[in-house]
């Protein structure tokens, strides 16, 4: 069929008897069809084939299709039901609402929350843990470190100062150091294979006194005999002595914990206190978390060395071990010097200590001579002049560039303004 | 009540309107697979997967388009997926062409021979052609199945219908014989 005589193309015709078309466009095609033989012939070619193809029948569905989808239908359905008795939420919601809709429910919840509320405020402790009482400074709880530091072996005589015995020390001995009953190490709870102990708070103490003395070597002689008294030290100290000015005299002393509170009253008695301060900081976290870093660091050190000892690889990796044990070893000497220095902080208070004599002029008797009197004038008169010159100089070098600018933003119009007042006065008296 | 309305329905539990959708599609989703495939056997498991299929998605199921569509793209899916199977264990060449086994038919030598001449079309042009005269699919619904313009499905249709025309006038031999349509295109 030529398309070109027809406006209707052959698939048209098919889209029409298969009901495609739009109902305008089906009704012009259908009655073309009518009318033209040509399309006609496909029209019925079309049918003929759907009419043969309807002769392909095929046997019905078998019944146990049926019986097999009621089956899953059945299975399906039970599911749904189980899950929504499980979480049936909607309904839930719904009871819900039903219970927190009646009055005595929202009446026995506030009554709850007032008895709550009535026992915490009247009864803390049973609510709370019971609190820590500070440790008072002149108990003798707290022993000296001498007893630890002198018991390990190998310490030698005396307290031992700044890291290098974590060096020096073998490691089993160092582990059973850590083990001995020490009151400041009571904080860390019972350590295995010792008695416990009771837990105190760490604090490290600091006082801060000034006085004003008579004498002041007096003082000093006297400062040094309490101290001697108590167990302390002198960390620092420094003097001076200007001309005309009152003596002074600040140390830093350090006074075993135990004693401070002693030599405090006993520095007191040196002469009139002018200040006075003291501070307690607690440092017990700071020391259990050196030591909990400061015990890992030695276990790795340990699983390091055994490491190295059982080596089976390269060279290179044997020197990667080495320096990793260099590293925690120098992390372990820093950590057990601040370990050190914290326990010092908490054995030891610090007490800073001004003393400032009294100042008492000097009475002159005799007055200086002429000659004395006209040098010290020539004198004074010549630095006189040569400091005012020397501060023109600053003001004319600090001002100067200042002063230039505005005069140089001023000068026009100030002499515009000038030559205007001449001008008006110049012709007032004409 | 329309098959949309019934899904919904079952969506939400209704077992009746399940049943309902079922009763309305057991014959048309039979049939399908049964003009594609050769075993009557297959065709009822293949047929039984896909209202399974309907029943485990009904909880996804949104009517953006008709129910027929959904269902026949499920069971598209299911056939392609058989194809692929089929073609893997090489059963058979064509699922159609096996002269071999012939199926009961309430016409045998009409059936077979138009079976025969849909069996020489192009693959394209014979999904189309059931899917048109036998589901009663209309052009956009194909191509929605088939994810091809309406168009093309239109030109399709129209060329396989031409075709089917010319194996359908040939001159029908026995039935039991092993000459093809195409031979018999050639003598002509």
């Amino acid at each position: 069929m030529s398309t070109k005589l027809h406006e209707f193309h052959p698939e048209e015709v098919m889209a029409f008897l298969d009901g495609e078309l739009p109902s305008e466009r089906a009704s012009v095609v259908g009655a073309h069809i009518t009318q033209c033989l040509e399309c006609a012939a496909v029209a019925s070619e079309l049918r003929k084939v759907s009419r043969d193809m309807a002769a392909w029948l095929i046997d019905e569905a078998p019944q146990t299709l049926d019986e097999n989808v009621a089956a899953q239908l059945q299975s399906v359905l039970e599911n749904q039901r189980s899950k929504r008795q499980r979480i049936s939420f909607p309904r839930t919601i719904a009871i819900l609402q039903i219970w927190f809709s009646r009055p005595y429910i929202w009446s026995a919840a506030c009554l709850l929350i007032v008895a709550l509320i009535v026992a915490k405020v009247f009864s803390p402790h049973l609510m709370s843990p019971p609190a820590h009482s500070a440790p008072s400074l002149d108990s003798s709880k707290i022993a000296p470190m001498d007893s630890q530091y002198n018991a390990l072996p190998n310490s030698g005589a005396g307290r031992s100062e700044g890291g290098g015995r974590a060096r020096s020390l073998p490691r089993q001995e160092a582990k059973s150091a850590y083990t001995r009953k020490s009151r400041v190490g009571a904080t860390l709870g019972k350590i295995e294979g010792t008695e416990p102990v009771e837990r105190s708070p760490m604090i490290a103490r600091t006082a801060e006194l000034k006085l004003i003395v008579e004498k002041l070597d007096l003082a000093r002689a006297a400062m040094d005999q309490i101290l001697a008294q108590h167990r302390g030290y002198i960390g620092q100290l420094s003097r001076s002595a200007d001309d005309g000015s009152a003596q002074a005299l600040t140390a830093v002393l350090r006074v075993p914990a135990s004693q401070v509170e002693s030599c405090l009253d006993a520095l007191k008695k040196l002469g009139r206190v002018t200040a006075e301060s003291q501070t307690g900081e607690e440092v017990t976290q700071e020391y259990v978390d050196l030591r909990a870093r400061l015990n890992n660091a030695r276990a790795t050190e340990q699983r390091l060395l055994d490491v190295l000892r059982n080596r089976t690889g390269k060279v290179s990796e044997v020197l990667e071990v080495e320096e990793e044990i260099a590293r925690v070893r120098e992390e372990i000497e820093r950590m057990d010097a601040e370990r050190k220095n914290l326990e010092k902080r908490v054995e030891f208070a610090t007490v800073k200590l001004s003393l400032t004599q009294e100042h008492k002029e000097q009475l002159h008797l005799t007055p200086p001579s002429a000659g004395t009197q006209i040098h010290n004038a020539v004198v004074e008169g010549y630095r006189d002049v040569a400091e005012a010159a020397l501060d023109l100089v600053i003001f004319v070098l600090h001002y100067g560039p200042t002063l230039l600018l505005w005069a140089a933003l001023l000068f026009f119009p100030a002499r515009f303004a000038w030559r205007k007042l001449r001008s008006a006065a110049a012709g007032s008296h004409a | 009540m329309v098959d949309e309305t019934l899904m919904l329905e079952f969506t939400k539990g209704s077992r009746e309107a399940f049943t309902e959708l079922f009763a309305r599609y057991r014959g048309p989703i039979y049939g399908f697979f049964r003009r594609r495939l050769n075993d009557a056997g297959r065709a009822e498991e293949l047929a039984q997967e896909t209202f399974i299929g309907v029943l485990r998605a009904a909880k996804r199921y949104e009517p953006r388009s008709t129910f027929r569509t959904y269902l026949y793209s499920i069971a598209l899916n299911i056939l392609m997926a058989e194809r692929r199977k089929a073609s893997r264990r090489e059963e058979n060449k064509t699922e159609m062409g096996n002269p071999a086994s012939r199926q009961v038919e309430s016409d045998p030598d009409s059936g077979l021979w138009v079976r025969r001449a849909i069996e020489q079309l192009d693959a394209d042009h014979r999904e189309i052609l059931l899917l048109r005269e036998y589901e009663q699919l209309g052009y956009e619904e194909i191509a929605g199945l088939l994810k091809l313009p309406v168009n093309t499905v239109r030109s399709r249709l129209f060329r396989a219908r031409m075709s089917l025309k010319e194996f359908l006038l040939l001159p029908r031999p026995d039935v039991n014989s092993n000459v093809s349509l195409t031979d018999l295109g050639n003598e002509r």
